[in-house]
């Protein structure tokens, strides 16, 4: 049987981003499906790793075939373990693992040279690795907006040296280094193709990378929502998201303020709620704002209840002010057959193509237009739902891995 | 008075000039000195008051005659003889080798500060030794001039002496009005005087505006000196000042601050940018340069291109982007690979880089050693390669790859060389010397690490090996290559980089010595 080896920057257990509940999520469905799958995830620094590690424990044991290391920091310019001592534990724990499929997912806390040297050390092991973020296009975060807060469109050497005012060599050295650690592995996957077409612009080779959406655990055919339902739905509005200033909530706010403001007061309610942030949260990043009293704050939800709790509104909306690339909200709301009202950015774009509708990033009053454009609107609402196609779940998601492995392998035989 | 001048002391000051010190009462004394045939007219004559004669007319005097004028004279040193008037003294018993050291020891102040003050404008030449050591310790010795006197108020701000014995110093005169004179200096060590050219009110000194009323002060009353000592200095150097008309004393004395070069190198920097006439900018620097050019190293045979490497390495990079540039050569070398890091101290980063890349590579990666300085010329046998960071990564591996026929390899990342009319040989060399293109070179140790006075002349090794593969091109001894340099980026990290003072690096220091030396020759 092969084993396949998932590894994740960080565990969900600690710590709950896409790429880990990706990961993770892909790991449990090869466990149910008798594969001898394992998983290693990382705690995300030191501070994360003092709150559940001993003095000198490396490793705790989620489960027989679940493990959670210990994060030591890492630069995520550099993407270099700072002390070669980690770099070589974590390189011996992964290759103890002896996997015949290593399938990173994302590549910080694991570092560069260990992918390199795993390479070396294992060359008959088939390697993947999907891209959940732009993190070795562009060291501010991976999210390529400037620091100015633009857009940013193309990293090169130079402009990246002026938004981040490092000089320039430092980017050419760190694209060669990202370049051959992508290059180490068999297989690259992106949730979107606009990730895609940013990894191919920077200089992955063209038909590197293949475009496997995330898969989602499977769910029974939503039921046919009735009249009322709709009706009901249409005047709802919901934000799924956490408290960062990327995700754009303050322009979420800005345009509740708009149409709070109308002198034409709505002849039906509109409510909005924000999962995930609390008031005091919002309150401490954007205190001059105020919102209006039908914005209620619902505060941390379980991620396993986010479809359920979604199956309750009309329209998810997705304001986020940077590129995303494949948001887990647009999946679930595809999950939960809720309509998403995005930015109309990169992968906001692309993955509410046909479904959804979109607004000029970062505008509130167009944001608003749009909300009051489909408020109380059941029919609008209904057009919508009927149009959302379930996500990719887990079977066809490891199917389709699994033939671009074989593929691949099979090319590099030839 | 007796009219006829006096004869103290007579002796020879060099290959052709003889120094008489006497003392007469006439303002005019009629001097000449005979020998051969040749009736010789003092070519200097210095004239000061002796306190011994108890009176201030300038009675005291210093005549230079200079045998080259005379025909034939430069063979009779056996037969010289001075003439005051009508009467005439010969000079006998080898007096002229042995008077020097009587002047020394026993001439009276005036005397021998008015001989010291003559050395230290040029007009005659360093005594030899062991005079020399003499005339130091009776200097060191006698009474030293206070900063402030009724003439005179002067100080020394900042004077620096690194270890190649290039010295900079920089304060402030100011003269009365009724003996402002020029100051003169000289620099005393190890038993040695050394001229410094001093220059002199070339500095704004607004502050010195509460000695006005006390002396002459014209808002430009600084001054700059600089020096080279012949040899490294084994003992503390001293900065004499010689303030005009103070004969009775040794001068201002005072100890040089013992610093690295790189501060020398801050110190001319600082002073000059206080310096109006760029003229004076350069010569103050120049004059911290040898003057002698260095003769070129025995070139031996072709590299030799089997055994383990030294790479010198300037990194120039971020600390831990070492790991990425030493798996690129270790790669491409697939050999042996000792490393001497340009570097002060091996911080934790340069460390775990080092250890990284050992990791990766199929051959042993070794630190040699974690230091500025050059490697020694004995730490390594056979190749010996020198680049900054930022050159090896952008560098084609082919270059390190290929034979190499010379004793010395250049790759020169010119930008030039990469159009259409750009790449010639010629070209590609004459711009190497003078645009200072980035480069790597590559040699025997016995030529890249052979002892080489050009370590002390510049900041950064960098700049001597350039200076050797210059000499080495001059010299056929080397091959020049055009590295692809489109798409070069500089490395701006390690402390070659950094600021001497704002705009200017270790490397730009060195560009612009460099050039000095090179108007020099």
């Amino acid at each position: 049987m092969t084993r396949i080896v998932i590894v994740s920057h960080s565990h969900p257990a600690l710590h709950y981003g896409g790429g880990e509940i990706a990961a993770y999520r892909q790991f449990q469905y090869l466990l149910s499906q008798g594969e001898d799958a394992w998983f290693v995830g990382s705690s995300l620094g030191p501070d994360a790793s003092e709150r559940f590690f001993g003095a000198d424990q490396r490793i705790l044991s989620v489960s027989e075939r679940d493990f959670c290391i210990r994060g030591m920091g890492m630069d995520s310019f550099s993407m270099e373990h700072p002390r070669i001592e980690n770099e070589d534990w974590t390189l011996e724990f992964l290759s103890a693992l002896d996997g015949d499929v290593y399938h990173f997912h994302h590549f910080w806390n694991i570092g560069a040279g260990t992918i390199r040297r795993l390479r070396a050390a294992r060359p008959k092991a088939r390697m993947i690795c999907t891209l959940h973020e732009m993190t070795a296009i562009c060291a501010k975060h991976g999210q390529m907006v400037k620091t100015s807060g633009e857009l940013c469109y193309a990293a090169s050497d130079l402009d990246c040296a002026a938004c981040l005012n490092r000089p320039p060599v430092d980017f050419a050295l760190r694209r060669a280094r990202m370049v051959e650690m992508l290059d180490a592995f068999d297989v690259l996957l992106s949730p979107s193709q606009f990730l895609a077409d940013r990894f191919n612009a920077w200089g992955v080779a063209p038909g590197r990378i293949a475009v496997v959406e995330n898969g989602l655990d499977r769910r029974e055919p939503l039921p046919q929502a009735t009249d009322e339902a709709l009706q009901q739905r249409s005047r709802r509005f919901a934000f799924f998201g956490q408290a960062t200033p990327t995700k754009g909530l303050n322009v979420l706010v800005r345009a509740a303020q708009i149409i709070d403001a109308r002198t034409e007061p709505l002849s039906v309610p509109i409510t909005l709620e924000v999962y995930g942030v609390t008031a005091e949260a919002f309150a401490l990043l954007w205190p001059g704002l105020t919102p209006p009293e039908w914005m209620q704050f619902r505060g941390r939800y379980r991620p396993q209840d986010s479809v359920s709790i979604m199956q309750r509104f009309g329209w998810v909306i997705v304001p986020s002010i940077w590129w995303e690339n494949s948001p887990l909200v647009i999946q679930e709301a595809r999950a939960a057959g809720t309509p998403v009202i995005a930015s109309a950015i990169g992968g906001m774009a692309e993955k509410t193509k046909g479904w959804g509708l979109s607004f000029p990033v970062e505008d509130p009053v167009a944001l608003a237009a749009t909300m009051l454009s489909v408020h109380d609107q059941p029919d609008i609402l209904a057009d919508h739902i009927a149009r959302i196609k379930p996500p990719l779940d887990m079977r066809d998601y490891t199917e389709a891995v699994t033939k671009i492995t074989t593929e691949r392998a099979a090319h590099a035989l030839r | 008075l007796d009219q006829e001048p006096y004869l103290d002391f007579c002796f020879s000051v060099g290959d052709h000039l003889v120094l008489v010190a006497g003392w007469s009462p006439q303002s005019q004394p009629d001097l000449m000195l005979h020998a051969g045939g040749a009736s010789l007219p003092p070519v200097q004559l210095v004239r000061f008051a002796r306190r011994d004669l108890r009176s201030l007319v300038p009675m005291g005097f210093l005549a230079l005659f200079d045998l080259s004028q005379g025909p034939g004279t430069a063979d009779t040193l056996q037969d010289v003889s001075v003439a005051f008037g009508k009467k005439t003294v010969a000079i006998t018993n080898g007096r002229l080798a042995t008077d020097l050291d009587k002047f020394v020891e026993v001439a009276v102040d005036e005397s021998f500060f008015s001989y010291v003050r003559m050395i230290a404008t040029g007009e005659i030449p360093l005594p030899l030794q062991p005079s020399g050591r003499e005339v130091c310790n009776r200097i060191m010795a006698a009474p030293r001039l206070e900063r402030e006197t009724h003439d005179f108020a002067l100080s020394l701000d900042r004077g620096v002496i690194g270890p190649d014995g290039q010295g900079v110093c920089a304060g402030w005169f100011l003269g009365s009005g009724r003996s402002a004179g020029t100051m003169i200096a000289l620099a005393v060590c190890d038993g040695a005087l050394y001229p410094v050219d001093l220059m002199q009110d070339c500095l704004p000194r607004a502050d010195l505006q509460a000695y006005a009323s006390r002396y002459a002060y014209t808002g430009r009353n600084g001054w700059a000196a600089s020096f080279r000592l012949k040899r490294r200095a084994m003992s503390q150097v001293h900065l004499v000042l010689l303030p005009a008309g103070q004969l009775a004393h040794s001068g201002y004395v005072q100890l040089l601050e013992m610093v690295k070069p790189s501060e020398v190198a801050r110190v001319v920097l600082e002073i000059g940018q206080g310096l109006e006439d760029q003229t004076l900018t350069r010569r103050m620097h120049r004059n911290t340069l040898p003057t002698e050019a260095v003769a070129a190293p025995v070139f031996g045979k072709a590299v030799v291109q089997d055994g383990p490497a030294l790479l010198v390495l300037d990194h120039d990079l971020t600390d831990g982007d070492l790991r990425d540039v030493l798996r690129r050569v270790a790669a491409v070398l697939k050999r042996p690979l000792a490393v001497h890091l340009l570097r002060p101290a091996l911080t934790m980063a340069l460390e775990q880089a080092l250890a990284g890349a050992a990791r990766e590579s199929d051959e042993p990666i070794t630190l040699l050693r974690c230091a500025l300085d050059p490697p020694t010329a004995n730490s390594h046998v056979g190749m010996v390669i020198f680049a900054r960071s930022s050159v090896l990564f952008h560098l084609h591996p082919d270059v390190l790859h290929g034979p190499i026929e010379k004793p010395l390899l250049i790759a020169s990342f010119d930008p030039m060389a990469e159009l259409p009319g750009g790449g010639s040989e010629a070209s590609l060399t004459r711009r190497f010397m003078a645009d200072r293109p980035p480069f790597v070179c590559v040699g025997n140790a016995t030529v890249m690490l052979a002892p080489d006075a050009r370590f002390g002349t510049f900041l950064t090794p960098e700049a001597s090996w350039r200076a050797l593969c210059v000499q080495a091109l001059a010299l056929g001894q080397a091959a020049i290559v055009a590295a692809p340099a489109r798409g070069f980026l500089a490395g701006i990290r390690g402390p070659f980089s950094e600021g001497l003072i704002h705009g200017v690096s270790w490397h730009d220091f060195d560009g612009r010595s460099a050039q000095l030396m090179a108007e020099a020759e």
